[in-house]
């Protein structure tokens, strides 16, 4: 019995822990087509504020698909 | 290529004929305050890719609950791979590790010319055209799960003659570490190669990395009156032959009005 609680509770903690994927569409609007994506709706809280903050310290400034000239490469 | 250079320069060259006539009135390159207009509008975009390596873009309301961004903020249009709605954060009024809230995303989306669709025998400069040419649509609208706490910025459309001038706003990474939103004030040009496509002359060649999506606002100052601070584009894009002019896509009505719509609504099938 303990057994089996013990891999129920891996198991049921495995499945919440699997990151809901966010869907993709293209569609027609008012005649023009779009692509958007959809976070999924019933995801978790997320991380906390100060831990967001951090992962905002710390992240690099965004490199577009063209490039940008040499002094924006110091890192943030 | 070559020609297109060539037309990128004639645009500069008109463009640093208005910047001369302008220099009897210069305009300092100043940190940003995001206590006031317009800056109270305007945040750090943050997001991961699939290596779960972290960026940050520039971004701005314009509607309670809409943000206007670039669209390579959300998605790498060469790959093809979306950036995770799921953790994808706006920060509000950011500035020295602070924000006045937190913004979870809902959806995004863009307009389909920004990711071509190429054909598999493409030849390698015609698909170096494809994505320059995308790069006219180089803007983004996310929705997010609550409302606005400071308001948010008005857009102008097809605005070619009303505005001359506007100042370009941003966290680059390369001025005190992105950390504070920068302002930098520039002249307006049309590319004279694409019709959906502006060039902004500014004076800060490191108003780069960061900026993208950040607002090009005519009339921009704190006060909020009835035609003040109107978006008239977003940072998309610099070139290394050219540091101080910065690319950006022109906004039609039709199109933007449509993504705008679309977006506003939580992206429907």
């Amino acid at each position: 019995m303990r057994g089996l609680s013990a891999f129920l509770t891996v198991a049921l903690t495995s499945a919440f822990a699997v990151s809901a994927h966010a869907e993709t569409r293209s569609v027609s609007w008012q005649g023009q087509a779009i692509e958007a994506s959809i976070a999924e709706p019933t995801r978790d809280l997320g991380p906390s504020r100060e831990e967001l903050m951090k992962m905002a310290h710390d992240a690099k400034p965004a490199l577009p698909t063209r490039a940008f000239p040499g002094p924006s490469q110091t890192p943030k | 290529m070559s020609i297109y250079r060539w037309l990128v320069g004639l645009a500069v060259a008109v463009a640093m004929s208005t910047v001369a006539a302008a220099e009897d009135n210069p305009q300092p390159l100043i940190a940003g305050n995001p206590a006031v207009a317009p800056l109270k509008w305007v945040g750090l975009l943050m997001f991961q890719n699939a290596k779960n390596e972290t960026f940050s873009c520039t971004a701005q309301f314009i509607a309670p609950r809409v943000l206007l961004t670039a669209a390579h903020c959300v998605q790498d249009n060469q790959t093809g791979e979306w950036y995770d709605t799921n953790k994808m954060y706006f920060f509000l009024q950011y500035q020295n590790d602070n924000a006045s809230d937190i913004y979870k995303v809902i959806c995004t989306g863009h307009l389909a010319g920004y990711a071509p669709k190429i054909a598999a025998n493409a030849t390698d400069d015609q698909k170096e055209q494809a994505f320059e040419d995308a790069m006219q649509y180089d803007y983004a609208m996310i929705l997010v799960n609550h409302d606005s706490i400071t308001g948010h910025m008005k857009v102008d459309t097809e605005w070619l003659g009303k505005h001359p001038a506007a100042v370009q706003i941003g966290y680059p990474g390369a001025i005190e570490g992105g950390m504070i939103v920068q302002r930098d004030p520039g002249v307006l040009a049309l590319s004279l190669s694409r019709p959906n496509e502006v060039i902004l002359m500014h004076a800060n060649p490191n108003m780069t990395q960061g900026t993208s999506g950040g607002a090009w606002i005519a009339n921009f100052t704190n006060g909020e009156a009835q035609g003040n601070n109107v978006i008239v584009g977003v940072t998309s894009f610099g070139n290394p032959s050219w540091p101080g002019i910065t690319f950006g896509p022109y906004f039609r009505q039709d199109t933007f009005g449509s993504l705008f719509d679309y977006v506003s609504k939580g992206c429907p099938k």
